[in-house]
């Protein structure tokens, strides 16, 4: 319960807790829209640069830019990628009034 | 994921403080731009030398600095977003870390460089850091940013969530390094080290994603120990980058930024050059002067001093060229250009960061090739270093010049469009090649772009200026030694055997024949310089180069070219710009008149073949001009390019897939060109 409270106000928020039910790849996140990451198509180099970067299960995200160049922003910074390495990040968009890092 | 690449564990659990007076090694990691460089250039000034990770092409840096008393080596090691990644740059710089790696000294502590105004990025790497078993010490860089965004961290908080000491430095205004070197040696002279905290460990040991665990851990930490009451950098960079990366306005953007830079370098280096070619004829004039006439001073003036000149003349682009990208990298700009232009590069197989690479490769292909060390995968980097040289560099101008005036003197619009010609095929012709290597010798495509854009920020002159410095004397070292050996091997062919004075009229055909035995019956000063300069050019033509010249000639008769053509061909191999110096000696100008574009114009539009046929025909000029945009000819590049890919492979396919382009294309070009002529 603690540690929940404690995610949650750290903008880390469990999976499956909270969220709204539709799930989306990153690349069709709207822009502004803040969302939580609950997959990324694993298993390569690609997906592990991903993770490294901050894109991993349960971190916050928000795009800033979409299309075929996009940016992101987790873990504190902007991310700029393609579109198809996104689209391997699955994502839960997020109530607004939740907190946003 | 993790557990396919642990984390290198430590052999020595407490390393041996340094007790016999020899300098502590200490090395830098952190994040890309946590500001490793600038601490280590804060540290050390310019007492500092780069160093390759043995058998690799990889470069850290080594240095001495005292600060404060302390006798410390720094290591400053390539930036890395974790230690687990099983990246090649990141497993060494993790085993340097550990001094596992051979001929780089054994780091007695680590000085993680952290960017306090993105905690939770840096962080991340950190607490991997901390857990190496190194005893660590957590430099919070950026202070003076931080301060300016408001942004407060509590230390003593921080400090305590690493187990470790943590000092807030400015790498740029030098605040806080007396602080940083004071808790070093703490450190360094400290009996144990205290194990990393259990709340670090548990995110390694979870059973879950261990890349979560961490970088949430990193996000609490930083939210509990740091707050920040303004975030206008931030929103004002959000804002600017939702425009710079748009496809059309961003590639629009990019395009005006890098033409500013190209025509402020070819402006601003255009008066350094000046001076050095007008130093290096000085220095020349004065070795001819003190040297006794002969073949001593044929060698100093004409092999060494001209020679290395040549090439010492471009330096100046090259450091302007440098400085300018190292300002503009600094502002952060450059990541945003290299996701515009991904979009456009990807097509033909080469990354979005091969694009800064290819611009300066317009200058000079040597930094080019040296500046692809941003491209992180070995197989982009090979493919962009494989067609840099099919760029149009500055070397290639003096050829485009002089074709141009040859053919097209009165001509300036017609001139003006060969000159585009020409560059628009070097372009063509890299994209293309890329392309057939991408589906042939170098299969796969480009590594997806995943590019950290930090906030935008004001570049640092020192930085830049260092930097400018560093690659400067690289050039200078490689290029210089190599160019200096091919001055003097080509004057050697050039010079010998020599042709006696008085075998002149032996050698030469029999209208000159006639010609020389009038000249020295009349014995005036106008007819011994014309002696002089007839003599040249049969010597040449009796020298080791003159005689290749005519071997090759059924080589390259079918691009149009002649024996004295051939010379000047074979000798731009080495650096394509002595062509026109050559063909000035060959048809008998005498080396001054190369620098008199009219006079040899003049003189090589008047020359012609035995059947009576103007040599410098359309045909031919064309053919000549196309095999120059083509082929691989510097010899400086090659060797920049073999120390860049760690073999002479690489450089051996660069000179044989141009030379045959060249050859092919020029050979089309003649052939198709006389076609229509006849
Ligand atoms: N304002 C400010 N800027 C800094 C400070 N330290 C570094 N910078 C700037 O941060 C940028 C990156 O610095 P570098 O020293 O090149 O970073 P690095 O860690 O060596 O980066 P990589 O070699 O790419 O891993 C440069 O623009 C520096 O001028 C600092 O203390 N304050
Ligand atoms: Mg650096």
């Amino acid at each position: 319960m603690v540690l929940t409270k404690r995610l949650r106000a750290v903008g880390y928020v469990r999976v499956n807790c909270n969220l709204s039910q539709e799930r989306v790849s990153l690349d069709r996140l709207p822009t502004g829209t803040p969302a939580v990451v609950v997959g990324v198509d694993a298993g390569d180099d690609d997906a592990e640069r991903l993770k490294v970067m901050g894109l991993c299960e349960g971190a916050p995200v928000h795009n800033l830019r979409n299309g075929n160049r996009m940016i992101t922003c987790v873990a504190g910074t902007r991310l700029g990628l393609t579109a198809a390495v996104a689209r391997r990040v699955t994502v839960a968009p997020r109530e607004q009034d939740e907190p946003t890092p | 994921m993790s557990a396919s690449h642990p984390l290198p564990v430590l052999d020595r659990p407490t390393p041996t403080p340094p007790t016999d007076g020899g300098a502590a090694c200490v090395a830098l990691v952190g994040n890309p731009n946590a500001g490793k460089t600038t601490l280590f250039n804060r540290l050390t000034g310019l007492n500092a030398k780069t160093a390759n990770f043995p058998g690799t092409t990889l470069e850290c840096r080594l240095g001495h600095a005292r600060v404060d008393g302390l006798a410390l080596t720094l290591l400053d090691l390539p930036g890395l977003y974790g230690l687990t990644t099983g990246h090649l740059e990141e497993q060494l710089a993790a085993d340097a870390l550990v001094g596992r790696v051979p001929k780089l000294p054994h780091p007695d502590a680590a000085v993680v460089v952290v960017d306090a105004t993105a905690l939770d990025r840096h962080l991340y790497l950190a607490s991997q850091v901390r857990e190496l078993g190194v005893p660590t010490l957590i430099a919070l860089n950026m202070a003076d940013l931080a301060r300016k965004q408001g942004i407060e961290i509590d230390l003593p908080a921080l400090s305590a969530e690493f187990g470790c000491p943590v000092v807030a430095v400015s790498a740029r205004t030098g605040e806080g390094i007396e602080t940083l070197a004071h808790e070093l040696q703490t450190l360094l002279n400290a009996e144990a080290h205290p194990p990393a905290p259990e709340s670090i460990t548990a995110c390694t040991e979870c059973d879950g994603c261990p890349h979560t665990a961490r970088h949430r851990w990193a996000g609490e930490v930083s939210r509990r120990t740091s707050k920040t009451t303004r975030r206008s950098i931030r929103r004002a960079t959000d804002a600017f980058d939702r425009f710079a990366v748009q496809p059309v306005f961003g590639v629009l953007l990019f395009a005006v930024i890098m033409a500013g830079l190209f025509v402020a370098i070819f402006w601003a280096a255009s008066y350094p050059m000046d001076l050095i070619e007008a130093g290096v004829a000085q220095l020349g004039n004065a070795a001819g002067a003190v040297l006794p006439e002969g073949d001593v001073r044929s060698f100093v003036v004409d092999g060494v001093i001209a020679g290395v000149g040549s090439v010492i003349v471009f330096l100046p682009q090259i450091c302007i060229l440098f400085f300018g990208l190292t300002l503009l990298e600094d502002t952060g700009y450059l990541a945003r250009a290299a996701l515009v232009m991904d979009r456009l590069m990807v097509k033909v197989g080469l990354p979005g960061k091969a694009f800064v690479p290819m611009l300066s490769a317009h200058a000079c292909a040597i930094p080019a090739i040296m500046s692809t060390r941003v491209i992180d995968s070995t197989r982009d980097r090979l493919l962009t270093i494989l067609i840099l040289p099919l760029l149009t560099c500055s070397a290639r101008l003096p050829v485009y010049a002089m074709v141009t005036a040859l053919l097209f003197a009165d001509q300036p619009i017609i001139g003006g469009l060969v000159f585009f010609g020409a560059y628009a095929l070097g372009i063509l012709a890299a994209l293309s090649v890329a392309f057939v290597f991408k589906r042939t010798i170098l299969p796969g495509k480009p590594k997806p772009l995943i590019i950290e854009l930090p906030d935008y920020r004001a570049p640092s002159l020192r930085t830049a200026l260092l930097t400018t410095y560093d690659r400067g004397l690289v050039f200078l070292k490689q290029a210089g030694t190599i160019i200096l050996l091919i001055s003097v091997v080509l004057w050697v062919l050039a010079t010998y055997p020599k042709l006696p004075e008085d075998q002149l009229a032996a050698v030469a055909s029999p209208a000159d024949a006639a010609l020389v035995a009038s000249l020295e019956a009349q014995d005036t000063d106008a007819a011994r310089e014309e002696l002089g300069l007839l003599h040249a050019r049969y010597a040449v033509a009796h020298s080791f180069a003159g005689r290749l010249g005519r071997l090759v000639e059924p080589v390259f008769a079918p691009l149009g070219f002649d024996w004295q053509i051939n010379i000047g061909v074979l000798s731009s191999f080495a650096a394509r710009e002595v062509v026109v110096a050559t063909l000035a000696i060959v048809y008998g100008l005498g080396e001054d008149a190369a620098e008199d574009t009219p006079t040899l114009t003049q003189t090589l539009a008047q020359q012609t073949r035995p059947d009576g046929t103007p040599v410098f025909n359309l045909a031919t000029s064309l053919s000549l001009l196309v095999f120059f945009v083509l082929a691989m000819q510097c010899l400086p590049t090659q060797a920049v390019a073999r120390r860049e890919t760690g073999s002479w492979k690489w450089p051996l396919l660069q000179l044989g897939y141009m030379t045959a382009l060249a050859y092919l294309a020029a050979l089309a070009t003649y052939q198709v060109t006389s076609l229509f002529m006849a």
